[in-house]
């Protein structure tokens, strides 16, 4: 976890950069681009500063009384989109948007949510974050995880309790209802289990729940499920699975579904614009007096191109965006609008080696050439150049996962052994392999590949960059056993927050991701996956990290970061597991 | 003139029909569609009964078949996305694409004609000068960048204008629309001003030019009734042709701007492999850009009999 500002950010980058090209890690041609791109920023802050410094005044003293104003009349505010349509003057467009945020009953919240819009409204029928997002606002979940301790805690559900290895208790709340009236009961668990568990009903989140092999119904508020075997992990799916209403659903049918988000949550829709935003309004009668939801209206808006995004939150017109990139967090900071807000992710970055010559004969598949890698290269170094506050992942598993063991040490920085190993596994003069790259899926993607390309170099492993800038061809590459010597992935774990949700897809040799066999951990994998005893399991995970940090299938990295950018007007923080709970926010007293 | 509009239509339809084969195998070579219609975690045994169910293990020439089959009935199936029509989602997206096309072009012309004119008649002047030098930065810059500079200047540094969006209907609407109007029309007015230029000037050495000025005829009457109307021809023709350069650069502006019409459908159906949705977007837009040739070419026949024959 970060906790370094964008200045001394910038400080470090810029320094390691130049380290860099010392060493002969980058080329200059490299250095040179990076460093018009940091003088570019640089450049660009004074002169935002410059012509936007008088307005920023304005707009803070401006929201303050508009702020006043708006408590005084909270439910006046009836347009959701306000926004600058109804300024007369431009600068006091750009403040009552402000204010809009900053009122304490009323007021909006615009939050760019995406780059291209939901596909539809029916939480069941779509796998996308973001509108996992969107239905975190309008739908309600069983349990929902505590963002300091990732652990999932009771929502609609008040209790569970194992009371059989495959037989989960589960006491519901009462006096839920939905946006339409409909009550939420046992009746409605047992109905959205099975709907989505339905072949012909063909949810793209079925995966999440084969594990569960039925509900019964034991009164209106308690259900019993049963799991197809000891499920360890079944919590999890209490999650990111929202409830919809039974009968509503059976009378109107899917295509109603699709448009109209009927759910218990803090917000309802009043209008998808499609392509352009999704305005909810707060629901008055809302169960949860916690959450207590600040605004209103809450506005997801559709905003293609980052740079775009960006331009929107520095004018004021985005209270929260999504991504922020790493270059750009003091063009943020330096706004005087909005603070880049950092939080260390779930997601982890590997390179995958073909540790099993599964896209044909591999020099990886000799468990020292593959050390080697992992010794030739500075993980470390990279973390503090190009992506400050990244979590080590020794072997493979981020330190938020369950099971993470701190006591397994990372590879060391270490060329000599690297070339060492190489040479003892008959590799005096090095190895020409291929290594597969797709999009961008981290801030400074290219340049970590060209440093760690450099470094494999340095000891005799030359690796060819084959890049791909379609995510889907490079996924079926993939999954299909096509990726060949060397290829770049990463992993976000389904959001589980357990050692299962990434070790069994990475490298169980079941999963169509991995490209290593290897029985024993297998074996433990299964154990894990069976056993209900923490401690157990703890142990179990422990064995399989030391598996896995010495037989090296990828090159281990780090833990992802994510940078929000938030308006100084409003209070918000985002959550390890990205899933971003905009009914928390509150307006910057 | 019935056999002209005739034998116009004819090549209407073999261009759009070129079109959707172009389109339909593109679309089918960037990206498998089981790919995006199943979960990752599917395992390669189930993608292939998908795949067949779905029948997208079909030569490629027999689902074009099937999909050219139905497109001429407007049928360009349903969005793998949203499962809703495809044809349906580009006509919703279609009205915004076209205010904002609209929009550029009458910007392009105002600002093209006038400037034109101006070069050509003060010719190696100042003005002339200047235009030369709208007409090089206009052409150079890159429409993208041009969009973000403006959402800087204008959206973030002065705050005057939204930087992006939709807007309300109405005075929202307006202001929502002047930076994207101003990149498009920036994008298309060099082109036609040169071509105004050396109409123009082209025009003023001619004989009925003199004989105009002859007659006494007031310079600003000479100009406009006989040097630009003589030179308005080939403008017109270009300003038809250069409307399907507009549409892509409605694509970018449209991105850009996250101005939701038919351009930014197109790619964000592009990025998810929205098949369906891309070729009712691509054939649609295709079809916009030969009817508009087509009336620019019947404009031009009525204002110039000699073309009619």
């Amino acid at each position: 976890m970060s906790s370094l500002g964008p200045r001394e950010l910038h400080d470090r980058v810029y320094a390691n950069w130049e380290r860099f090209y010392q060493e002969g890690r980058i080329d200059r041609r490299t250095l040179i681009k990076a460093a018009m791109v940091w003088a570019a920023g640089a450049g660009a802050v004074p002169l935002l500063a410059a012509c936007g410094g008088d307005d920023d005044d304005d707009d803070d003293d401006d929201s303050g009384a508009a702020a006043a104003t708006n408590t005084s009349a909270p439910d006046a505010e009836d347009e959701p989109t306000a926004t600058t349509a109804d300024g007369g003057g431009d600068e006091e467009a750009t403040a009552t948007e402000d204010s809009g945020g900053d009122s304490a009953e009323g007021g909006t919240l615009t939050v760019i949510l995406s780059e291209s819009d939901l596909p539809t409204m029916d939480p069941h029928m779509h796998n996308l974050r973001t509108g996992i997002i969107a239905f975190y606002h309008t739908h309600d979940n069983l349990g929902v995880r505590n963002r300091e301790t990732n652990l999932i805690e009771p929502w609609l559900a008040e209790s569970w309790e194992n009371i059989e290895p495959t037989v989960w208790e589960m006491k519901l709340r009462e006096g839920v209802t939905f946006h339409n009236g409909d009550p939420f009961t046992a009746e409605t668990v047992k109905w959205n289990w099975e709907r989505v568990t339905n072949p012909e009903q063909a949810s793209p989140q079925v995966g999440n729940h084969v594990a569960i092999a039925g509900v019964e119904i034991i009164d209106d508020y308690t259900v019993q499920v049963t799991t197809t075997e000891p499920y360890p992990i079944f919590t999890e799916r209490l999650q990111n699975f929202q409830m919809i209403p039974e009968k509503l659903a059976q009378a109107e049918g899917d295509a109603y579904l699709a448009e109209n988000p009927v759910g218990t949550g803090p917000y309802m829709l009043q209008e998808w614009k499609k392509g352009q935003e999704i305005v909810l309004t707060r629901n008055p009668d809302y169960w949860n007096p916690d959450v207590n939801a600040a605004y209103e209206t809450l506005v997801l808006r559709i905003v293609p191109g980052l740079p775009t995004q960006l331009a929107e939150l520095l004018a004021g017109n985005a209270d929260i965006i999504r991504v922020v990139p790493f270059d750009q967090m003091e063009t943020v900071e330096s706004s005087g609008v909005a603070m880049p807000v950092t939080q260390a992710i779930l997601r982890v970055g590997m390179v995958r080696l073909d540790a099993m010559g599964r896209s044909g004969p591999s020099p990886f598949e000799d468990v020292r050439v593959r050390n080697a890698a992992n010794h030739a290269v500075d993980i470390q170094g990279y973390i503090d150049a190009l992506q400050p506050g990244g979590d080590r992942a020794p072997a493979l598993l981020n330190p938020k996962h369950f099971g993470f063991d701190p006591t397994v040490e990372p590879h060391e920085y270490d060329p000599d052994l690297a070339k060492q190993l190489l040479e003892e596994a008959g590799y005096p003069d090095g190895i020409d392999v291929t290594w597969l790259r797709g999009p961008s899926s981290m801030p400074n993607q290219d340049q970590v590949d060209q440093a760690m390309q450099r470094d494999l170099e340095a000891v005799g492993i030359r690796a060819e960059f084959e890049t791909l800038s379609d995510g889907n061809v490079f996924t079926t590459r993939h999954n299909e056993g096509n990726g060949g010597d060397m290829m770049n992935y990463n992993w976000g774990s389904y959001s589980v927050f357990d050692a299962d949700g990434i070790y069994w897809d990475m490298l169980h040799s079941s999963s169509i991701f991995t490209y290593y066999n290897n029985a024993d951990l297998d074996a433990l994998l299964e154990q894990g996956r069976g056993s209900l005893d923490p401690e157990e399991r703890m142990q179990i995970y422990a064995d399989a990290q030391r598996i896995v940090r010495e037989e090296a299938p990828m090159i281990f990295m780090w833990g992802f970061h994510s940078v929000w950018g938030v308006n100084n007007g409003v209070e918000w923080s985002p959550r390890p597991d990205e899933i971003d709970m905009y009914f928390t926010a509150r307006p910057k007293s | 003139m019935g056999a002209y509009i005739a034998n116009r239509l004819i090549q209407m339809v073999i261009a759009v029909f070129g079109i959707s084969v172009i389109v339909f195998v593109i679309t089918n070579m960037i990206g498998d569609p089981v790919n995006v219609l199943l979960p990752p975690e599917t395992r390669f045994e189930e993608r292939e009964v998908f795949r067949e169910e779905m029948g997208f293990n079909r030569p490629l020439i027999v689902q074009y078949a099937d999909f050219l089959s139905d497109a001429v009935r407007g049928d360009f199936g349903t969005s793998f996305r949203t499962e809703r029509a495809a044809l349906t989602i580009v006509l919703e997206r279609m009205p915004a694409t076209l205010l904002l096309t609209l929009a550029g072009t009458v910007l392009a012309i105002v600002i093209a004609i006038p400037m034109g004119i101006i070069s050509a008649y003060k010719r190696y002047s100042f003005w002339d000068n200047l235009s030369t030098l709208f007409v090089v930065a206009g052409q150079a810059m890159p429409i993208f960048w041009l969009g973000l500079m403006l959402i800087i200047i204008f959206g973030v540094n002065l705050g005057w204008l939204p930087p992006s969006g939709y807007g309300e209907f109405g005075l929202d609407r307006l202001k929502h629309m002047i930076l994207p109007t101003i990149v498009l029309g920036v994008f298309l007015a060099p082109v036609t001003e040169r071509l105004v230029r050396s109409g123009v000037l082209d025009a003023l050495t001619q004989d009925y030019v003199r004989t105009a000025r002859a007659k006494g005829l007031k310079e600003r009457v000479v100009l406009v009734r006989h040097a630009l109307r003589n030179s308005i021809i080939p403008v017109i023709t270009v300003l038809g042709l250069q409307f399907g350069q507009l549409l892509g650069g409605a694509v970018i502006t449209e991105t850009v701007f996250a101005w939701p019409g038919v351009g930014l459908l197109a790619i964000e159906s592009i990025r998810n492999a929205d098949f369906p949705v891309t070729q009712a977007a691509v054939v649609t837009l295709a079809v916009i850009i030969s009817i508009v040739n087509l009336a620019v070419d019947l404009v031009v026949g009525v204002l110039d009999p000699r073309i009619r024959r």
